[in-house]
């Protein structure tokens, strides 16, 4: 067998004293091992689900409205007329201008959704009905119909044909559920009720031709800029959004910069420092006498330091490696418990769907970065001061 | 007979190579799935326009067609009524609603 060059055996042979040392200080390995393991498990776990409903909220708005107008008043929003869609057409290139009317019903202890829409002139409504479990999707003339979520079923007990009478103060109303959105949806759908764009405005007490917002689909989209500015100009009392910043809106909603995923990084970051300073410190002692024997059989400095960042480069890969393929097996086998309460449900509503999850390349290097990168930070010192200690001081114990 | 001693250097590389590989393979997997799979978010902001995720997130930017601020700004005191900031809230709604369900 060919013998392997010099210098690469050197190294080999270093990555293998490396590894032994990994056996000798048991106690410190496991240290570190277990607690980095459970700090990227838990980390890995919420990055794969945040970067799932990430990137499903990304796909969804490359679908939606090039600008979306609302009005303002005292700095909140309310209804407008909708004889603004009728004004913005005349002096926008635009391709269609849909109202929208939505507001929030508090049922049971829960807050839903309510949205009015009408589907004449709603684009790619037909392909609304592919999203059904049950029953079918309104058409423009139909009054008094819902088409609701599977979860808004579950949780007030309602199944397709059932009526439902909604009593407040002043009117009860009443609508017959037509159609059931299936529960591969449920990420949009989970306390959402669609209903025709009279009957809402009626349950929302909102004045007649008003809606609550308008979508504008513009021909051509790199006029987006330009006609959102020249909206904001005509009508400054209008809040114009366009679709790019609705992109950065869900970054910061849902991304790394979102609440949980933010906290876990911190709380990440100062348990693998406290780690690292625990594992330097613990065993200066230990390895100053071995450094001392190992310097007294040749080996240098620089072949100490060598040593001692192999051995930090395998803790940190090793509970890197475990942490990562539990974080996987958490989220994509187990339907990542505890975690999913965190991410899913609004108000009082828990929805029982599948979290999306994303396991992408960068998030695996993200982790194993986060692991790697503070461990060898924290024992760059003491490993080099370590390193430097003169054989004959440590002989002598001094 | 004597058993050949495999060397911890070829467990923890056997071990580590393994691990790396099936989070590779995931990751190569899931990439793939996002990227051919069905898009049902885009069938519904297509049609409905903006809707945020069902999910609850940081409380300024709840669920909400818009994302709009639904917490603070909406009631003088800046009470919450969103789940993880607590119920205090919900006493301020206003309108209450209550549901019959008549089965067809």
């Amino acid at each position: 067998m060919k013998r392997l060059p010099r210098r690469f055996q050197e190294h080999s042979n270093f990555f293998e004293y490396a590894v032994n040392s990994l056996f000798t200080y048991k106690t410190r390995t496991i240290a570190i091992v277990v607690s980095l393991t459970i700090a990227i498990m838990i980390l890995g776990s919420t990055i794969f689900v945040s970067d799932g409903l990430l990137r499903e909220a990304q796909l969804s708005v490359e679908t939606a409205p090039d600008i979306t107008v609302q009005n303002m008043e005292a700095g909140r929003v309310v209804p407008m007329p909708n004889a603004y869609a009728e004004y913005l057409g005349r002096f926008l290139d635009v391709r269609r201008i849909v109202p929208r009317v939505w507001g929030y019903v508090y049922l049971q202890d829960s807050i839903y959704t309510l949205m009015g829409i009408d589907p004449s002139t709603t684009p790619i409504a037909e392909e609304l009905g592919l999203t059904l479990e049950s029953g079918r999707f309104f058409s423009g003339n139909e009054r008094n119909v819902a088409v609701i979520g599977s979860q808004v079923g579950d949780a007030l007990n309602i199944k397709l044909n059932d009526q439902v009478k909604i009593t407040e103060v002043h009117a009860v109303y009443s609508f017959t559920v037509i159609g059931v959105f299936d529960s591969d949806v449920s990420l949009f759908t989970s306390d959402l009720i669609l209903i025709d764009i009279e009957t809402s405005r009626d349950f929302l007490d909102m004045p007649p031709d008003t809606v609550s917002d308008l979508c504008i689909y513009l021909d051509d989209e790199t006029k987006i800029p330009s006609t959102a500015s020249m909206i904001s100009q005509v009508y400054p009392d209008l809040r114009v959004i366009t679709r790019e910043s609705m992109k950065d809106a869900f970054a910061s909603t849902y991304g790394l910069r979102s609440g949980y995923v933010s906290v876990l990084w911190y709380v990440l970051l100062i348990s693998v420092i406290l780690v690292a300073w625990n594992q330097a410190s613990s065993a200066s002692v230990e390895s100053q006498r071995e450094v001392g024997i190992l310097k007294a059989l040749g080996f240098s400095t620089s072949n100490i330091l060598e040593i001692r960042f192999l051995e930090t480069l395998l803790l940190g890969f090793i509970s890197a490696s475990i942490g990562i393929f539990l974080a996987i097996f958490y989220d994509l086998y187990l339907g990542a418990p505890i975690i999913r309460n965190f991410m899913l449900g609004w108000s009082a509503i828990y929805p029982n769907f599948p979290v999306p999850i994303l396991i992408s390349f960068g998030s695996l290097l993200t982790l194993y970065a986060a692991a790697i990168i503070p461990l060898l930070v924290g024992t760059l010192i003491p490993a080099w001061k370590s390193a430097i200690t003169e054989p004959d001081v440590v002989m002598r114990g001094s | 007979m004597k058993t050949p001693k495999v060397s911890r250097l070829k467990i923890i590389i056997f071990a580590m190579t393994l691990l790396f590989t099936i989070s590779l393979v995931h990751a190569a997997y899931s990439e793939l799935s996002w990227q051919y799979g069905p898009k049902y978010g885009r069938t519904f902001v297509g049609a409905l326009g903006y809707l945020g995720l069902s999910i609850p997130s940081e409380c300024l930017s709840s669920r909400n067609p818009l994302l709009e601020p639904i917490c603070l700004p909406d009631i003088p005191g800046g009470y919450c009524y969103h789940e993880s900031c607590g119920k205090v809230g919900a006493t301020y709604l206003g309108k209450n609603y209550t549901i019959e369900v008549v089965p067809p």
